[in-house]
């Protein structure tokens, strides 16, 4: 009878250890990849290069597609450089943020860097100095939707 | 025979209290662990919703200082996807002394999330002196409720203040 009413005692408790270690973990898990899973870290990755780019671009000129699937933003090489002279590309192409940065004249490429992967949309706007960013990372299991405005200091 | 029954029932007993004592150690080491994960989560979502925060009202503050402080700005207009900004009817908005008001808006970063927080957002401006404008943005939120009665709950604001020419 003893061993009975033991048995009970710790299935019950075992029962409910484990219901709370579960719903604890899956919280935990749930929680760990909102913060730091790949789609959330490559959204900060992907709003702090904006940031850089088009802070330090010339708010003269801005190019963007009439859809919003790219924008080229320009810059200048130096604190010597007297007009805008390197140009920054953003475009998604097969599910992957990329900024390509070349020479405005001649017209050359000189590298392209993968920003972000997972990138199921991205679309440019710009409302007067500004430009704007809306992003959304996929990766099969969370979703993370970025939008990001950047307003360019320079003249 | 006597004496061995007796030591028996003795052992009997002590097995049951020491199961007991057992299971109360092993639910004290376990809730302590669990009371420490779950403080961490709720910490984890509130540092989340705060981050969240202070990133709109940085994308508020860049797109109305991209128009030079415009007093026609329409937020709403920046809805785009799953990012949802539309007229608020809270009455909790205030807007600081001094500054005149732009409006009041409800933000949602991404509808698809069930989990996902709604945030007040307060727009208002104040020519500070000829041809400087100061933009202010409240943005506002309720980190302990997540239910569509948040908005009674919102016990949290992230304010930021931004300077812009007017031309």
């Amino acid at each position: 009878m003893e061993m009975m009413v033991t048995m009970a005692i710790m299935a019950i408790v075992g029962l409910a250890i484990g219901v709370v270690i579960v719903d604890g973990q899956t919280s935990w898990n749930t929680m760990y990849g909102r913060a730091n899973s790949d789609v959330m870290t490559q959204g900060y990755a992907a709003r702090k290069k904006l940031d850089a780019v088009v802070r330090g671009a010339s708010r003269q000129r801005f190019m963007i597609a009439n859809n919003g699937s790219w924008i080229e933003a320009y810059t200048f090489e130096s604190d010597a450089s007297t007009e805008v002279d390197r140009y920054w590309r953003f475009y998604e192409s097969d599910g992957d943020l990329l900024a390509e940065y070349g020479t405005v004249s001649p017209r050359a490429t000189l590298s392209v860097d993968t920003v972000c992967e997972n990138v199921s949309e991205c679309t440019f706007s710009q409302n007067g100095k500004a430009i704007q960013m809306t992003l959304t990372l996929d990766d099969g299991n969370q979703t993370n939707t970025i939008v990001s405005s950047v307003f360019a200091h320079n003249y | 025979m006597v004496s061995r029954t007796c030591k028996n029932k003795s052992r009997r007993g002590v097995t049951m209290v020491g199961t007991l004592v057992a299971v109360v150690i092993l639910l004290i080491a376990l809730i302590g662990t669990s009371t420490f994960r779950y403080t961490a989560a709720l910490d984890g979502r509130r540092a989340d919703a705060q981050t969240t925060a202070s990133r709109v009202a940085l994308l508020l503050a860049e797109t109305w200082r991209g128009l030079n402080g415009d007093s026609t700005l329409d937020p709403i207009q920046l809805a785009a996807g799953d990012f949802e900004v539309s007229a608020s009817s809270w009455g909790g908005h205030v807007t600081p002394d001094g500054f005149a008001l732009l409006g009041n808006y409800e933000i949602v970063m991404d509808t698809g999330d069930p989990d996902g927080l709604v945030y007040y957002a307060t727009l208002s401006w104040n020519d500070v002196q000829a041809g400087l404008r100061a933009l202010n943005i409240n943005v506002e939120w309720a980190q302990r409720s997540e239910t569509a009665e948040g908005a009674k709950n919102v016990d949290k604001s992230y304010a930021l203040t931004v300077y812009t020419e007017v031309w």
